[in-house]
């Protein structure tokens, strides 16, 4: 069946009403020109990397009209491309057999019924490196708005290797299910993806696929092969994946049933990771992932400055929560935004941090060892370092009853207590940040301190770096 | 009118697509449309106004013109005889209407059967005095009352085809895939 051309164009997807309106031309070469213009803009919307070119033939039996090229480990690739006016045409010309050889992609202009689909698949075989498949299909499969989602999203690497490497039939229900791996119930999305994924593709991308769609489907369960979340322990996901499985899991968080998967990712996961994913995983809640990883990732740099993003108050009363913001990780702490970051340069310190005295943090301080303190007054400036931390204290103590002057403490030196291994946090009260290769939740309590004044509370920073 | 595509017949949608890759593998001809899915790019208007459809539509490189195809995968001779005659009326009648509309499209119109007819007068089948005589004998008013154009019959002797298809001939025609190794040396479309 070809398309009505006498239909409402009111819902028609782009490339349906473009090839309906190429059809419509007076002139041979415009409707051949209109038809290849429609077919490589869904193309390329489907892979924006590839490049299209047409040939000088239309609809021949063995001559491509386009042919999609690309690099791939250096090597140029490409495959052909055959316009059809139907499946049913590719059926009825047997050019599923007859262009074999050439493991092209055949695309149809029309919207098939289930008898010629059926036909065709009788005519492919197991082995087809062939696809097939209509505008139709291709165009139930919708444009990301991001750019940064196309390899982010499980749909998404499936879109990206359809004109590649896809084979087998890729029909209307095909690519609903394929796109129902983005929608809820992920269980039995994800079975059905996994099904259509071994349908359409082979070799390496299937297996990339499979795995990812298997790992997930774990992921959802109630009791999920601790033999794989171990496995995940010892050979983390490389960064292709991570990008794909972490937003997918955090989207559907309230579907997670078994906390040993939260500290299966966590496992994976660096504040260089996030970093360098940030734009797929904004607006997500990080909190489940992230507190769980807090004692294990390292952070650079952190920093406790007012909070800009709480309009109302309201907001200023939720819980505690991490998410990637600007390509850092941040927790909104009610009025406060505590960001963390790699390194240094990630994080600029302010000159309009509050300044600190002895008598407020020598309580807070002593949760943790210290190392170094600088204190200023009107006429000098002390830096005070001891490895003991209690004999440090008492130097503080003594130098507040010896010299005359009005001290505040410009900075601290912070280790957990009796825990080298977690890193040493300098913390800078003016410039209201906290530098050195410590635990982000040595970060967290550190950047605390900061807050001194108005301290947060301890559930809030058990909330953030877990209990 | 006997020339409708085949399309209520699956094995008449066969046929089409076989004579198509039969005569595009002879790497002379090019045969973008048919029928079925370009049902507008393969019809003509005659000279009555009436509209024909024809079972593919493309173009011989040699002589850059355009072709329109008739076929009939046939397992036996059928009407074949009156409806080849129809086709021969219907070739003139649309070439005619078209000179009168704007200048002679230099169509060429190509007959392809799996079945032999009219054997006794098969080598004058697609002559000059045939299409005349197919013209005289037509009653469906392709002249749309007009004389017959002695000038425009002169042009349409040398432009209609009549081939005999037989599914074995696939047997000794190049592949796909050895056209696809020498289509780009032989060149026939004239590419720069």
């Amino acid at each position: 069946m070809t398309i009505d051309v006498r239909g409402s164009a009111q819902d028609e997807a782009p490339v349906v009403s473009a090839v309906r309106q190429a059809k419509a031309y007076s002139r041979s070469a415009d409707v051949i020109e209109g038809v290849k213009t429609a077919v490589i803009d869904e193309l390329k919307r489907l892979d924006p990397t590839l490049k299209i070119r047409k040939t000088d033939y239309f609809n021949h039996s063995y001559a491509p009209d386009l042919v999609a090229v690309w690099r791939e480990a250096g090597k140029e690739q490409e495959r052909r491309i055959f316009i059809r006016g139907s499946l049913s045409s590719v059926v009825a010309a047997e050019d599923v057999e007859s262009l074999a050889d050439q493991e092209p992609l055949l695309i149809g202009l029309g919207d098939e019924k289930k008898k010629v689909l059926a036909d065709l698949r009788k005519q492919l075989p197991a082995s087809t490196r062939t696809l097939a498949t209509e505008v139709s299909a291709t165009s139930r499969i919708p444009t990301l708005t991001r750019d940064q989602q196309r390899d982010t999203q499980l749909s998404g690497l499936v879109r990206a290797n359809i004109v590649r490497g896809g084979r087998g039939l890729l029909s209307d229900r095909a690519a609903d299910r394929i796109v129902a791996v983005e929608e809820d119930e992920p269980l039995e999305a994800l079975k059905a993806f996994q099904t259509t994924v071994r349908q359409l593709f082979t070799g390496a991308t299937a297996e990339r696929l499979n795995r990812t769609a298997g790992l997930l489907m774990q992921f959802f369960e109630e009791h999920p092969s601790q033999e794989t979340l171990a496995l995940l322990r010892e050979e983390p996901l490389l960064d292709g994946e991570l990008r794909v499985v972490l937003p997918y899991v955090l989207r559907r968080a309230s579907e997670v049933r078994a906390p040993e998967v939260w500290d299966a990712l966590a496992s994976m996961l660096t504040l260089e990771r996030l970093e360098s994913m940030s734009p797929s995983l904004a607006d997500l809640d990080l909190t489940p992932i992230v507190a769980r990883a807090a004692k294990s990732m390292t952070a650079g740099r952190s920093a406790l400055f007012p909070n800009v993003e709480v309009a109302n108050d309201e907001q200023a009363e939720l819980p505690p929560s991490w998410k990637v913001r600007n390509g850092r990780l941040v927790a909104d702490v009610h009025r406060w935004a505590l960001w963390m970051g790699t390194d240094a340069r990630k994080i600029r310190a302010r000159d309009d941090g509050t300044d600190a005295r002895w008598d407020e943090l020598s309580a807070p301080l002593r949760s943790f060892d210290l190392t170094a303190i600088e204190l200023h007054g009107l006429s000098r400036q002390l830096a005070v370092g001891n490895e003991d931390p209690d004999t440090l204290r008492e130097d503080v103590e003594r130098i507040r009853e010896t010299i005359e002057d009005d001290f505040h403490v410009a900075a601290v030196t912070v280790r957990e207590k009796g825990d080298a291994d977690a890193g040493e946090v300098k913390v800078e009260f003016e410039g209201a940040i906290g530098t050195g290769k410590a635990t982000v939740a040595l970060h967290v309590r550190a950047a605390a301190l900061l807050a001194v004044r108005h301290p947060l509370a301890d559930e809030d920073i058990e909330t953030l770096i877990g209990g | 009118m006997a020339l409708r595509a085949e399309s209520a017949h699956e094995e008449g949608r066969k046929g089409v697509f076989n004579t198509k890759r039969w005569l595009e593998s002879t790497t002379h001809i090019e045969l973008n449309f048919d029928a079925y899915d370009w049902a507008p790019e393969c019809t003509i208007s005659c000279l009555d106004g009436g509209l024909q459809t024809f079972d593919l539509k493309g173009q011989i490189y040699k002589s850059k013109s355009m072709l329109f195809v008739e076929n009939k995968a046939y397992t036996s001779v059928g009407s074949q005889a009156k409806d080849y005659q129809d086709f021969l009326a219907i070739a003139y009648s649309a070439t005619a209407a078209e000179i009168s509309r704007t200048q002679d499209p230099r169509w060429q119109f190509m007959w392809v059967t799996t079945y032999p007819f009219a054997q006794g007068k098969w080598p004058k089948l697609t002559k000059r005095s045939q299409i005349k005589a197919a013209l005289e004998e037509d009653t469906t008013g392709l002249l749309n009352g007009d004389p017959i154009d002695e000038e425009v019959l002169d042009l349409m002797a040398d432009r209609v085809w009549l081939l005999v298809y037989n599914k074995r001939q696939q047997e000794f025609t190049l592949t796909p895939q050895e056209l696809n190794m020498i289509e780009a040396k032989l060149n026939r479309k004239g590419k720069a």
